[in-house]
């Protein structure tokens, strides 16, 4: 009979002090990403800015504040120009990073939220209930997402809850699909057999044994969900379908494309800070992906 | 009474023309503190009966008598009251332990379920992890920073932590390298001791299982062709398919080299006529492919499904056959 002493991992004194979760390894390997860091310094400073709006642009940015299209650095006053009514440009994108990110942000969450529970639910239980919920799924992605968002939108008052909900609604469906996937294949794992030999319950299988297994593919997809519920609420907002009290990138676009050529830079102004914050979230997410990648931290198999 | 008394269980997937049957009507008994080993080739259905048994899938037909209860007829209350005596020990120890959580959680899991308290959780953790061999502090470390063969003593501390009486074991040892396999092999038996275990003991390895089992039960096509007691078993083997698998498990003692058994696992979807090993038996006669040979016991603990043994004929055709 061999004595039961294997050599001890040699990382065991080591690790002890500094337990290497595996999310902590695949934010070191995030940060080893020069895109996603770019990307992620860049939505740092937005936030930063859209949080110190009042005090980086203080005072109404929709009042009227200097004469019409001055242009980008020509006043001190107004550094990024002014549009045709002379509202300070600078201002404006300033205080609409504040709706571009609020609603980009929970937008996302109710996306999530509602695409994680649908898609849990099909993954785990299968059978019917798979069958019923991958049908709902499929009638909502054949339904043009954009059309979908206005036609809600126009059915009730926009404002930033029902545009966050708008978006929302129409954002759930790759998430469900893309959890389901994770549950289908992670429930057939021997790890998840252990715990329902351990006799777990349905709610700790899916909550403490799969999902965390599962979120990382969820993870990257979220900062592209951003990105892209950015652009559709500026794409509502250009079209005049926002809420006409919120400052808005997407409603300065809209509002500068009657003078496009002879001011182009009131709709390029916002525009570019829909392109640079759309911009840093895919670098994030392409760094999230490579972050997670099983083949690279190889733990999972 | 035996502690686990399966019979006449079948598992299948899927249904109409593609129903797979894994496990085809087998009966099997493991007595308290034994071993009792089911060997086949890959496909055979011998790790889907051993996860059948702790009810991982879905029974056909057939009861599995626990301690006196049917396992099969149970709802999901009362099976989760049973579930920390019968427990599990996977083939792949990597993939069988969540890599979310650290070691000390995945052992706490089963005591949890049970609503044993935080503290007695943690101490009968940390006595179960120095029982299988891990260093102080191993709780606090994830999966990947083990060995394999640390791994699976990972699994078998979580397996046993519950106080089981009986530990499936799926080829527990297969993906190890050789020397760990002699440890892990060794730390089973001793826990076995220690604990007055029985163990079902899945593996296609002959040489593994004649190391630990008491009885063996040789499994082809989702059927036991030959069961039993282990000494038996090796020296006077009855069923041609037996005798194919002893003669594989590689022997430097043996002159020859050993004559492989010819063909595939048929299709379990569309098993042969009559005896479901005709098309690959050396020894095969027409009527093996009109009659199913049931399961005869030849001498007490020693049965086999093969219409030609243990006849003389049986003895030389077999001698003869093979060059």
């Amino acid at each position: 009979m061999t004595a039961p002493s294997p050599s001890a991992p040699a990382a065991v004194a080591e690790t002890a002090a500094r337990p290497s979760r595996p999310t902590m390894r695949a934010l070191r390997a995030l940060v080893g990403s020069r895109p996603a860091v770019a990307g992620l310094v860049v939505l740092g400073l937005v936030a930063l800015v859209a949080i110190l709006a009042p005090f980086v642009a203080p005072g109404d940015p929709l009042a009227m504040v200097a004469r019409p299209f001055v242009r980008p650095g020509v006043s001190g006053a107004v550094p990024l120009g002014s549009d045709a009514l002379g509202r300070d440009l600078f201002a404006g994108v300033v205080h609409g990073a504040r709706a571009s990110l609020v609603i980009g942000l929970a937008a996302t969450v109710v996306g999530l939220l509602v695409g994680t529970l649908v898609g849990a639910t099909a993954g785990y239980f299968g059978g019917r209930a798979d069958l019923v919920l991958v049908r709902l799924i499929e009638l909502f992605q054949t339904i043009p997402n954009f059309v979908l968002v206005v036609v809600m939108v126009a059915i009730v008052q926009p404002t930033i809850v029902t545009i966050t909900l708008a978006i929302g609604i129409v954002s759930w469906p790759p998430v469900a699909r893309l959890v389901r996937a994770e549950f289908r294949a992670l429930g057939a794992r021997d790890f998840v057999l252990a715990a329902r030999a351990a006799g777990c319950g349905d709610l700790h299988m899916m909550l403490r044994e799969i999902l965390p297994n599962a979120l990382p593919p969820v993870i990257s997809t979220a900062s592209v969900m951003v990105a892209s519920a950015i652009l559709m609420e500026s794409a509502l907002s250009f079209l005049g379908m926002g809420d006409p009290n919120l400052v808005s990138w997407g409603a300065m676009v809209g509002a500068g494309r009657d003078s496009l050529r002879s001011a182009w830079h009131v709709s390029a102004v916002p525009g570019l800070a829909i392109v640079v914050v759309v911009l840093a979230l895919n670098f994030v997410g392409e760094g999230l992906e490579e972050a997670f990648d099983p083949r690279r931290t190889g733990e999972r198999r | 009474m035996p502690l686990l008394s399966v019979v006449d269980l079948a598992v299948s997937y899927g249904s109409g023309r593609d129903r797979l049957r894994a496990v085809d009507g087998v009966s099997l008994e493991v007595g308290r503190g034994e071993t009792v080993a089911l060997v086949g080739e890959s496909g055979c259905g011998k790790s889907t009966l051993g996860r059948a048994v702790l009810r991982l899938e879905p029974v056909e037909r057939g009861r599995i008598d626990f301690d006196g209860t049917d396992l099969v007829g149970l709802g999901a209350h009362a099976l989760k009251r049973l579930r920390p005596r019968l427990q599990i020990v996977f083939q792949d120890p990597l993939g069988s332990l969540n890599p979310r959580l650290t070691i000390g959680e995945t052992l706490a899991v089963p005591l949890a379920v049970q609503g044993i308290g935080r503290a007695e959780r943690h101490e009968r953790v940390g006595a179960m992890l120095a029982e299988v061999g891990l260093p102080v502090g191993s709780d606090r470390l994830y999966p990947h920073e083990f060995s394999g063969g640390q791994r699976q003593r990972v699994a078998i501390a979580r397996a046993l932590v519950s106080k089981p009486d009986l530990v499936v074991c799926d080829e527990p040892v297969s993906a190890l390298d050789l020397s760990v396999q002699a440890q892990i092999l060794n730390l089973l038996v001793r826990l076995k001791r220690e604990f007055g275990l029985a163990y079902l003991f899945v593996s296609h390895d002959l040489a593994v299982v004649r190391h630990i089992a008491d009885r063996v039960l040789v499994m082809y096509l989702g059927r036991v062709v030959e069961s039993a007691p282990s000494e038996a078993l090796w020296s006077r083997p009855l069923h041609p398919y037996t005798r194919a698998l002893i003669e594989a498990v590689p022997d430097p003692a043996r002159r020859r080299p050993a004559v492989p058994l010819a063909g595939d696992l048929p299709d379990p979807r569309n098993p042969p006529s009559g005896c479901r090993f005709r098309s690959r038996c050396p020894i095969a006669t027409a009527r093996c492919a009109e009659e199913d040979p049931g399961v005869r016991e030849i001498e007490p603990g020693h049965a086999v499904a093969c219409h030609l043994a243990p006849t003389g004929s049986f003895e030389t055709t077999v001698r003869g056959g093979t060059p």
